[in-house]
């Protein structure tokens, strides 16, 4: 067993050398969600800098793993360095489109620490960052629904983030106000899913439930 | 036993020892060493549960019983001078106490005669599973009792202070452990410097310190790490709420395996329940107001994991 930072990008994450996009994924996601720095399962167990090294090296591994030819070479490295066999990689076996499919999107160590930083501002006791509401008006479900895709976010990355079902979230979104628990869980689910986007909670919550209330009252 | 030479713990079948401890109090230590004690008694086996919380034992209230007239500490003082004295019964079917209870002013601090007594008449004593309730701490004689097991189970909630603090007792017990058995001079000034980061040394983790040993010896290195690969330690994240709880241990254990390079399992969640502080309260047995909780049946699926049968019937693996 290495240290973290000398492990290869395969044990690293967990996987297996063939494993397919759809599995260095989920494992990329898994693992920057135990290393990061607003982890509570890894509290007081690293250094900032030591996280960020890790991340550091999880950014390269997902950059590494998702791209045919760079993990072809990355492959091939090892082989050379006696960490893999040449069975273990299997080159005919894993087809280029089942490294690359489904590939979402960029990553970048400036993004995990900048997220980083986002969350030491909202641990803050001022309101957290963008009034995108006016908090005079209701908030509409299409409204978040438009604000979440602005920032390219999926329902997926909601639910991981803060475990509320993602039937639970379309709802929200498309106002199936029947179908939502009572207001006391669903203003808690607005305000975490508020912190997500990046939007000033307080406003969401208050705005999103005006409209459930005009509805509540017209049944 | 043909199967034994393949298990890479040494474990035998009589006389398992499971120490319970972590380094924060509060976690649900006692509660959950009673539950696995009655679950464990309840399907047959001769139990016997050690209050090892020295100077602040609470095994027995959670048995229900008044705190009881003998226990550990009359074999402390030499009242009685054999273990099997102290041993009581708990009027639950096949389970044994060695109590905490009415223990001596200063129990807390035995010196190390008196420790080392306690852990060799524990280790010949013969029940099928003895059960050490550790409680909280990082002091030597919680780590040492922690030592003697075959399998350690660390008990942390899902906050960030017992996170530290669980975090805390693994580098604690790393480095009590190398200290225990490397005998070699130059070796153990240097864990002692690390300890007390002095002379310039700091290690942060175990790789650290393997790495400066390989320098004065580098054979040894290797042995040391086999050494810890022996040491069987499980993680139970008990007064949990929310899914994120829930999704802790599971990481907890990634992370510390890599970490500190020692295999530790993550075994289960266990649910908050109030039941237990109503309970209490009142002073009632576990089994009055316990059994039929969520948090209990979560304990018994524990109490078939670190079962032994149960091991023997998974661990074909030679690693």
């Amino acid at each position: 067993m290495k240290r973290l930072t000398e492990q290869n990008y395969y044990t690293l994450l967990g996987i297996h050398p063939k494993a397919p996009f759809g599995e260095v994924q989920s494992a990329y996601d898994k693992a920057v969600s135990i290393y990061s720095t607003d982890s509570i399962a890894t509290y007081s167990l690293f250094t900032q800098q030591e996280r960020e090294r890790i991340l550091s090296r999880l950014v390269d591994a997902y950059k590494t793993l998702t791209d045919s030819q760079l993990r072809r070479e990355y492959n091939h490295s090892l082989v050379e360095k006696g960490e893999l066999s040449p069975q273990e990689i299997g080159y005919s076996s894993l087809k280029d489109s089942n490294i690359t499919k489904g590939k979402l999107r960029e990553v970048s160590i400036e993004s995990l620490i900048q997220k980083e930083k986002d969350t030491e501002i909202e641990n803050q006791p001022s309101e957290s960052n963008l009034d995108l509401f006016d908090s005079q008006t209701s908030v509409t479900g299409n409204t978040i629904k438009m604000v979440r895709a602005a920032r390219e976010i999926s329902l997926e990355e909601i639910y991981r983030k803060t475990n509320i079902p993602k039937k639970t979230l379309e709802d929200i979104e498309e106002e199936y106000f029947e179908k939502l628990p009572a207001p006391v869980y669903l203003k808690g689910f607005l305000k975490a899913y508020a912190k997500i986007l990046n939007v000033n909670h307080t406003q969401m919550v208050n705005g999103y439930m005006k409209r459930y209330l005009e509805w509540k009252n017209t049944c | 036993m043909a199967q034994e030479g393949l298990i890479k713990n040494r474990r035998t079948i009589e006389n398992h020892i499971l120490a319970i401890g972590g380094g924060k109090g509060g976690t649900g230590k006692s509660l959950i060493t009673a539950c696995l004690g009655i679950c464990l008694a309840d399907r047959g086996s001769e139990v016997l549960l050690i209050d090892a919380d020295l100077g602040t034992a609470n095994l027995h209230t959670f048995l229900g019983l008044k705190p009881p007239q003998i226990g550990l500490s009359d074999f402390v003082t030499r009242r009685k001078s054999s273990i099997d004295s102290i041993i009581i019964k708990t009027g639950i079917n096949n389970l044994k106490l060695i109590s905490g209870a009415q223990d001596m002013i200063g129990m807390a601090n035995i010196s190390y005669g008196q420790k080392v007594r306690i852990l060799n008449n524990i280790k010949k004593l013969n029940y099928r599973h003895i059960l050490i309730d550790l409680g909280p701490g990082t002091s030597f004689n919680t780590l040492d009792f922690f030592l003697i097991s075959h399998c350690g189970i660390l008990i942390t909630s899902p906050e960030p202070t017992s996170i530290e603090n669980t975090y805390r007792f693994i580098r604690g017990l790393l480095f009590r452990y190398l200290r225990k058995n490397i005998s070699q001079n130059v070796v153990r000034s240097l864990i002692e410097d690390g300890v007390r980061q002095r002379n310039g040394h700091k290690f942060d983790s175990v790789f650290d310190l393997l790495e400066a040993i390989e320098k004065i010896e580098p054979n040894l290195a290797d042995t040391i790490s086999s050494y810890l690969s022996t040491l069987d330690i499980k993680l139970i994240v008990n007064q949990a709420r929310t899914n994120r709880d829930r999704a802790i241990g599971q990481k907890m254990a990634i992370a510390a395996r890599k970490y500190f390079g020692i295999p530790i399992d993550f075994l289960r969640t266990v649910s908050y329940d109030d039941k237990v502080n109503k309970g209490l309260l009142q002073k009632k047995p576990l089994m009055d107001y316990f059994p039929h909780s969520q948090a209990f049946k979560e304990i018994a699926e524990i109490s078939q994991k670190i079962s032994p049968n149960y091991q023997l019937g998974l661990d074909f693996s030679v690693d």
